[in-house]
């Protein structure tokens, strides 16, 4: 049983229920027309970005993943992860089918949680939209601090993931 | 697109360079006009299947290709539910009541709720900074800020159920999760002690209002 799948539904659920309460039709109506007008500029950066994600699977292969990023490869799996999360360039859709990929190919715990974490940090939205819309010092400021997250994250996050799954 | 027309009818009394160059031109305005990260995502995906062609020809290709069918297969009835749960949150929390939350607040306090209030705020970069970006302009110190920032980044709920879970079920993004829930206002702390260090750097706010905000920060302030 998918236990993902029954968390989201009982999720969409509950907040069709409340909007249903708070707004009666026209207020769900609105929700899902804000959905679909999501997916709509959408549809075509996920498939890329899942495209993009099962060719990494294959170009990069299994044993180099598990060397850099196995569960044995410690601090150094956990400093490439976030590194090159922090790097990462792209929205969602091309960040978490790579992330899942890299983690379908053998990577731990703690590698692919400095990844993720690295990858939602991403460096790429400092010059876009944090510069112009925040200024020069708060972003600076923001980013300095948000160099060092991703390892305290993958450290602590696979220590949690060993506590929540043991063995 | 005229002188092309006419280049297929009339081929020889035309100056192909001439076409060649309008066609140049025309290409140059579409992908101008074009979104950039689409752009960006098929220049990635073009050279992805170049190597792969080049590294293990038509078999590595088509190996790609199947990898991106069961990525699909995973997720494709898991991301509409996503949205559908995406779009609900848009319309059930207003933004009005985000800025009544952290607005004049600053301090340890206004570092919690600001990290706190990033589970809840959700939208694209150039929706979610101008909002941002008000709050700061309307009196928020450095520190709320930064940890509201950052806290949409790892703690948005709209990320989580969207992106995460599906790609990766429940066990990694939930043990992410929890450490973020710490991480978050530390950010901020930190943010707010490195931001009082760059008292150089252009500022969004005049020079006069970001010291007072930084002197005073337990002490709300209208600035505006």
């Amino acid at each position: 049983m998918d236990v993902a799948l029954l968390i989201m539904i009982a999720l969409l659920a509950i907040a069709i229920i409340v909007a249903f309460w708070k707004g009666r039709w026209p207020l769900v109506w609105a929700g899902l027309k804000q959905t679909g007008s999501t997916l709509k500029s959408m549809w075509l950066r996920i498939l890329l970005g899942m495209a993009l994600g099962g060719f990494i699977q294959v170009l990069v292969p299994s044993a180099s993943i598990a060397e850099w990023l196995g569960p044995a490869s410690g601090l150094k799996g956990i400093l490439i992860g976030s590194y090159t999360g922090l790097f990462l360039s792209g929205g969602p859709y091309v960040i978490l089918p790579v992330v899942a990929s890299i983690y379908k190919a053998g990577a731990g715990a703690g590698p692919v949680i400095a990844l993720l974490a690295g990858g939602l940090l991403s460096v790429q939205g400092l010059i876009t939209w944090y510069v112009p819309f925040l200024g020069v010092r708060l972003s600076v400021a923001k980013y300095i601090i948000c160099f060092f997250v991703p390892p305290v994250v993958g450290l602590a996050g696979g220590a949690v993931y060993q506590l929540l799954n043991p063995g | 697109m005229n002188m092309s027309v006419y280049h297929l009818h009339h081929p020889d009394g035309f100056d192909k360079r001439m076409v060649e160059v309008v066609e140049f031109n025309i290409m140059i305005k579409m992908v101008k006009k074009a979104d950039p990260t689409l752009v960006i995502l098929i220049a990635l995906l073009s050279i992805a299947v170049a190597a792969a062609f080049l590294k293990g020809g038509v078999a590595l290709t088509w190996q790609g290709l199947t990898q991106t069918g069961r990525l699909l297969e995973t997720v494709w009835l898991r991301l509409p539910l996503g949205f559908a749960l995406g779009g609900l949150v848009q319309v059930l929390v207003p933004r009005a009541v985000i800025a009544r939350w952290l607005g004049p607040a600053s301090g340890i306090k206004g570092i919690l709720i600001g990290s706190y209030t990033g589970i809840i705020m959700a939208g694209a970069p150039y929706v979610m900074l101008p909002v941002v970006a008000s709050l700061y302009l309307a009196g928020a110190g450095a520190g709320p800020i930064i940890a509201l920032l950052t806290g949409q980044a790892l703690l948005g709920i709209q990320n989580l159920i969207v992106w995460q879970i599906p790609f990766l079920g429940i066990g990694l993004p939930l043990s992410k999760y929890i450490v973020c829930l710490f991480i978050v206002p530390l950010v901020g702390l930190a943010g707010s002690a490195v931001y009082k260090l760059l008292p150089r750097l252009p500022d969004l706010k005049p020079r006069a209002e970001s010291q007072l905000s930084n002197t005073s920060q337990s002490e709300p302030t209208e600035k505006r």
